[in-house]
């Protein structure tokens, strides 16, 4: 008996799943209504219940979990709290998040209504047609102005595809005692890329350890930190005649290669550089005293103890203070199903106020709606953020051309290879065939045009 | 009644492979289906769609595949030796019953808790030049005030045995939980009756409890010699891609680091091929050195 039934069971649960399985042929009795005219003779107040919106926007930036958090809690709550949206909030990779939409694209099924894109990546968006144009939308608003300076791909043609809503640049922090080390008669705020070498030397000899932070695990931002320097040496922003960013071995770059093997041959960087992904703990910690390094991170180290620090802009070279600038942009994604909703949250994330407490509760990133710098005041992250604002304005500026390259991250990895082999091994001067090599992979990443 | 009992006997013979099918078509579905399609993705020119051993010659000709190999071949060794002799050292301990033996067991279980991205932070944490490591051998006198280790900074045989020894840390426990449960499925009397003829501690770990723990110590070894081919979280936590490169790091490089490279999805799928073959033979090969076939064909 019980083996009958131990088969019966397992029959059950076989026939169960491949019934599962199957096509299934459903018979639906519908019942049709019929329509009647009914005459009213007093106004009746009839509550319409609206469903209640979800819109999903998908983000490359905010990363860091302190930044998410703030992001989600002071300032996507209160438009929730206004509006009765609500935002789903998803923080992803570029790479990733361009196939997601991709796949929801071709299928038809768009499931991501807004995306927070890096402007490196935005003719991604623009060539693939993904994202819809917002002219229209920018036209109705009349009380702020976006600055121009990320426009390049965010305006294609005339038409504008992204809003960009925070901006960045590099500059310089130092540890207070660092200043003992500042060699005499320079001004913090004019420092040289020379100086900046000098300095980092000379602490080195007097601590008998470096203290100069970049963030030397391979993929990260030293790619950044050389590129500013470049610039500052003479190379062209990306975009402009050759040699332009980035570039490993024109005569400019190896300028700035120079400067950095100087401070790798005095063993001037931190010991342990090459783990450090990010140089705001090394700061904080005080393994580093001196960096040049994202505004926003400079402005994460400098709020935690303002008096520990100070604040400079990059420091220059023969072309004026260089730096690799970036933005970050939202589009609505073509085919949304909340297009009305999108339209609501781009128009309040740009609001003046809002574009202030955004970049201010994120570290000091730059707002990037003019109005928006009349609310600056007088705190530590206002600082940074004039500081930064001051970067951009009169520095030589690049921006990343991502989409030049087959893959930005291998991009970075030659950088980070002869950071490794010739800053930190070499003896101090540069190795043209090093860095020529170096050039030759560089090339052989690029997109064929 | 003759067909009653076919019945009953028919059965008994389906009934087993029934209950199978569903795991079976689960299986079949979500990991024979995209194992088969990296197989044969692995062959094949992306472009064309022709048969190909691109992707091997790629992975053969990367100049990190080497030290990949060499820095995997040295964890495996080294970690899986040292690992499982700490463990049956500590199980044999635990065995013994002594009074805390029971808090010593939960203290040693507790990195085993901890997810290896947790691990990793952790001991970065610790190992940086300001961080809880120094601190602790400033506080307890083994380094003097003002004097540091740079832990993290140094050559690639100091990572790898920084690394040998985080995963150490992390892995001990449970290969010592696995050979705990199988010293106490030994029958006592056996090792009672070991001490009654004569036998010293040693002996009778050596002639009885060892070899009648064989079973369990496969187990666990093939469990850790797998486990040690694929560890790559803990090293890129540590140093980052490509500064230290093993086996499974190259994969996640190119799937997830590198991705749009040209080259990348031939890279990837030639490297977890080979990674794949080398975890099967590894495995295959310890089984049959420790007489694991013998021993299932002679009953």
């Amino acid at each position: 008996m019980n083996k009958r039934m131990t088969f019966a069971l397992a029959a059950v649960l076989v026939v169960s799943l491949l019934a599962a399985c199957a096509p299934k042929t459903v018979t639906v009795t519908v019942e049709v209504p019929v329509e009647r005219t009914v005459e009213v003779e007093k106004t009746v107040e009839v509550p319409v219940e609206v469903p209640a919106k979800t819109l999903v926007l998908s983000s490359e930036m905010f990363a860091p979990p302190a930044e998410q958090e703030f992001f989600i809690n002071e300032i996507l709550k209160p438009f929730e709290e206004e509006t009765g949206i609500t935002v789903n909030f998803q923080v992803i990779k570029g790479e990733d998040m361009f196939d997601r939409v991709t796949v929801q694209q071709e299928t038809g099924h768009v499931t991501t209504d807004l995306v927070l894109v890096f402007n490196g990546r935005f003719s991604w968006w623009t060539d693939a047609g993904y994202v819809l144009p917002l002219d229209e939308v920018v036209s109705e608003w009349t009380d702020r102005t976006i600055l121009p300076a990320f426009d390049r791909n965010a305006v294609v043609d005339g038409t504008r595809y992204f809003v960009p809503i925070s901006a960045d640049v590099y500059l310089t922090i130092a540890n207070n005692k660092a200043l003992d080390y500042l060699p005499e008669g320079v001004d913090l705020n004019n420092l040289t890329y020379e100086q900046y070498a000098d300095w980092a030397i000379a602490i080195a000899e007097g601590e008998g350890e470096g203290k100069v932070c970049v963030t030397g695990v391979p993929q990260k931002m030293w790619i950044y930190q050389f590129g500013s320097s470049a610039l500052s040496y003479g190379l062209n922003p990306a975009g402009q005649p050759e040699p332009a960013f980035p570039n490993v071995n024109s005569e400019p770059s190896a300028a700035a290669w120079a400067m950095w093997a100087r401070i790798g041959a005095a063993n001037g960087f931190m010991p342990t550089v090459l783990n450090v992904d990010n140089c705001v703990d090394p700061l904080m910690r005080e393994e580093a005293w001196l960096s040049v390094t994202h505004n926003a991170r400079v402005g994460q180290v400098y709020a935690s103890a303002e008096a520990q620090y100070t604040v400079a802009p990059a420091p220059s070279g023969p072309a004026g203070v260089g730096t690799i600038a970036g933005a970050h942009g939202i589009g609505i994604v073509k085919g949304t199903a909340n297009y009305d909703a999108a339209v609501q949250l781009l128009e309040y994330l740009t609001r003046p106020e809002i574009q202030v407490k955004i970049n201010k509760g994120t570290g000091g990133f730059i707002p990037v709606v003019a109005e928006a710098l009349d609310y600056l005041g007088e705190d530590p992250t206002d600082e940074i953020i004039r500081k930064a604002l001051l970067v951009l304005e009169n520095g030589v500026t690049s921006y990343l051309p991502i989409s030049d390259f087959q893959d930005w991250g291998a991009v970075k990895k030659v950088f980070d290879d002869v950071f490794q082999q010739m800053v930190l091994q070499g003896d101090g001067t540069v190795d043209q065939a090093l860095l020529d090599e170096a050039q030759a992979r560089l090339d052989a990443l690029r997109v064929e045009q | 009644m003759t067909a009653q009992r076919k019945s009953a006997h028919l059965g008994k013979r389906i009934t087993p492979y029934l209950l199978v099918i569903p795991v079976f078509i689960y299986y079949l579905i979500f990991w024979v289906q995209p194992v088969l399609q990296q197989v044969i993705r692995s062959f094949l020119d992306p472009t064309t769609g022709q048969l190909s051993l691109e992707s091997y010659r790629l992975v053969l000709t990367d100049p990190d595949f080497i030290p990949a190999l060499r820095n995997t071949a040295i964890i495996v060794v080294i970690s899986v030796t040292m690992e499982f002799f700490i463990a049956l050292f500590l199980a044999l301990i635990i065995k013994r019953d002594f009074w805390g033996a029971s808090i010593f067991l939960f203290l040693a279980m507790l990195p085993m808790a901890l997810p290896p991205v947790a691990v990793g932070a952790m001991w970065k944490t610790g190992l940086t030049t300001n961080g809880w490591l120094n601190s602790l051998l400033h506080y307890v006198g083994f380094l003097p005030e003002g004097e540091k280790i740079y832990w993290l900074a140094g050559s690639t045989w100091k990572m790898l045995a920084l690394i040998i020894i985080i995963d150490a840390w992390q892995v001990i426990p449970s290969v010592m939980i696995i050979l705990l449960a199988g010293l106490q499925n030994i029958p006592k009397e056996l090792e009672e009756a070991g001490y009654v003829f004569g036998g010293n501690y040693f002996t009778v770990l050596r002639k009885i409890t060892l070899p009648l723990l064989r079973p369990t110590i496969q187990t666990a070894v093939v469990l850790r010699l797998i486990a040690a081919i694929q560890i790559w979280l803990i090293v890129i936590v540590l140093v980052g891609f490509s500064r230290l490169p093993v086996l499974v790091e190259r994969i996640v490089y190119y799937h997830e680091e590198v991705p749009r490279l040209n080259i990348s999805p031939q890279m990837a799928a030639g490297y977890t091929m080979i990674v794949t073959v080398i975890v099967s033979l590894a495995a295959l090969i310890y089984l049959r050195l420790s007489g694991a076939f013998s021993r299932r064909e002679g009953g």
